[in-house]
């Protein structure tokens, strides 16, 4: 009894790190992807000291922040303001339960897995939010103000555009969802859905040109501004672990996730998780070249963008989705027959 | 089941902990914390009951949207802490009369109201073999809500138009002389119109 309780644990923990190694792996090389790709944007080489065309500058830079002095200001709320990083890093981790890699290649195959990515997903405002708070600053202060509001305008719009998809797929189930997908990406027929996701995804997450919350001009870095060492290095992972987690979930919900791109023998003889890290690792360098190419937005114009476009459209695509599907017949439920 | 039951009542003690963490802490922002805590907490009571999506719909619901309302203006507003230690045991009479109108509502009223034979919603259209094997929690509620209980759904759906539409009339006051920017009227600028040359 105790000898199979001691091997289920160390299952479980084998499990659990090699999700979770390979994405502080993928965070590290992604922020130098992102140095790399902007410098190439912009004319110039980028980081190329450390290591071969600067490969292990990313590795460097986490030692430099981890051997840092961490400084806690004098006025702050410590409890908080030590768990606001902690708890904005878990949540980026536990997100990552139930995303599928591959057919049965998950680590909890949640019935309602769709809907508990949105629930973390909202909670990591409260990281944010209580960063700003409890570093008894105005400029962290402002910025965790901005970044909650902003994230939730954008959650109400991602949430509508996920509620076709479900309408489409009828389980809100990842895998299924992926494997609904088989005949037709839902690129295709959501096509407009993904363009407004994709841009709530880069309000949600706070990047450019929505990265008002840490905006460098007015706010100095936002809700960050106090902390540093391990601190702004949790927070730091927290973002871009995000970033590659909302890249995982576009691709999953529209690029059909890890399935081959044509219905060709070839293709299957390829890993499932390779095109699965194919159609991520796309949606990524979206990411990157957005923030490299477009200005940021003023705040009224990000509020408007949220409530008075966005809104209404995906609205109206749900009953546009839904009265489509009742019409021709494809709401799916198994055990009715209508 | 005793395991399951016992873990249920922990839970449950440690969400009314956090509800006396709410009425009795110093600071609001510490107060909406313990409200968070406890919301948490309550869904995984409902976790422990097995109702995952009811479980899912109050942390998106209650801790992902309304407690961050509650956070972000309990942070705004700048209350200090002796005033809201000052008059604390004024408001337990008002208090325990709302609890025993719950008490009454819950304990009494409800059990009456939804006491029906389960057997009456047993639909004939429904094909059993398939419905054993795929029935989760999500599609017996959705069921029963749509097909049963629409009047609720209605009900509640009209309350939170007027709540909105309640909102939006005590906030809407267009300011005078505010610049707003218009961007249908940006883009219909024509600047053979605006721009002129000066001799």
């Amino acid at each position: 009894m105790f000898y199979r309780i001691v091997v289920r644990f160390f299952f479980f923990l084998f499990q659990s790190l090699g999700l979770i190694v390979p994405l502080l792996l993928a965070v590290a090389f992604l922020t130098l992807a992102e140095r790399k790709v902007i410098a190439s944007i912009q004319r110039r080489k980028g980081p190329n000291v450390v290591g071969f065309f600067g490969i292990l500058q990313p590795l460097c830079d986490g030692l430099k922040l981890l051997i840092k002095e961490p400084v806690l200001p004098n006025s702050a709320n410590l409890v908080i303001f030590i768990g606001a990083p902690i708890l904005t890093f878990i949540l980026a981790l536990l997100a990552w339960a139930c995303i599928p890699f591959g057919e049965g290649v998950v680590f909890a195959d949640l019935d309602l897995g769709a809907l508990y990515l949105f629930a973390v997903s909202s909670f990591g405002v409260y990281g944010v939010l209580l960063a700003g708070w409890s570093s008894n600053s105005k400029y962290a202060f402002l910025g965790g103000l901005r970044s909650a509001a902003q994230i939730i305008s954008y959650e109400v719009s991602m949430g509508l555009i996920l509620i076709n998809v479900f309408l489409c797929s009828g389980s809100l189930n990842l895998s299924k969802i992926v494997i609904s997908q088989q005949s037709c990406w839902y690129l295709f027929p959501l096509f407009p859905l993904l363009v407004i996701f994709y841009i709530s995804c880069l309000a949600e997450t706070n990047r450019a040109p929505f990265d008002l919350p840490e905006a460098e001009a007015e706010l100095v870095a936002g809700y960050n501004v106090e902390y540093s060492s391990i601190g702004f290095a949790l927070f730091f992972l927290g973002e871009y672990a995000n970033m590659i987690l909302i890249s995982v979930l576009c691709s999953l919900l529209f690029l059909g996730g890890w399935l081959a791109p044509f219905n060709l023998p070839f293709f299957y003889w390829v890993p499932s998780s390779f095109w699965l890290g194919v159609k991520t690792c796309f949606f990524l360098y979206l990411f990157i070249w957005v923030r490299a190419a477009f200005p940021r937005y003023r705040y009224d114009q990000l509020m408007r963008l949220g409530w008075k476009a966005f809104l209404p459209l995906s609205l109206g695509f749900t009953l546009l989705t839904s009265g489509l599907l009742l019409s021709q017949g494809g709401l799916t439920f198994p055990g009715f027959c209508f | 089941m005793l395991f399951q039951q016992s873990i249920l009542c922990f839970i449950a003690g440690l969400a009314c902990g956090a509800g006396f963490l709410v009425i009795s802490s110093k600071s609001p922002v510490h107060s909406v914390l313990s409200l968070i805590f406890s919301f948490v907490l309550c869904s995984f009571v409902l976790l422990t009951l097995e109702i995952d999506i009811l479980a899912l719909i109050f942390l998106i619901v209650y801790v992902g949207a309304i407690a961050i309302l509650f956070l972000f203006v309990v942070m705004i507003l700048n209350v200090k802490v002796a005033e809201a230690r000052a008059n604390l045991f004024q408001y337990f009479p008002l208090g325990f009369f709302l609890l025993s109108l719950l008490y009454f509502d819950l304990g009494l009223l409800m059990p009456a109201s939804f006491s029906v034979d389960v057997a009456h919603f047993i639909p004939f259209y429904l094909e059993w073999p398939k419905a054993v094997l795929s029935f989760g929690c999500l599609e017996s509620i959705g069921f029963l809500l749509y097909t049963y209980f629409p009047f609720y759904l209605i009900g509640a759906g009209l309350l939170l138009l007027l709540a909105i539409v309640g909102a939006i009339l005590l906030t809407l006051h267009r300011g005078v002389g505010v610049h707003r920017q218009e961007v249908s009227f940006q883009n219909r600028r024509d600047w053979v119109e605006v721009l002129h040359m000066v001799q």
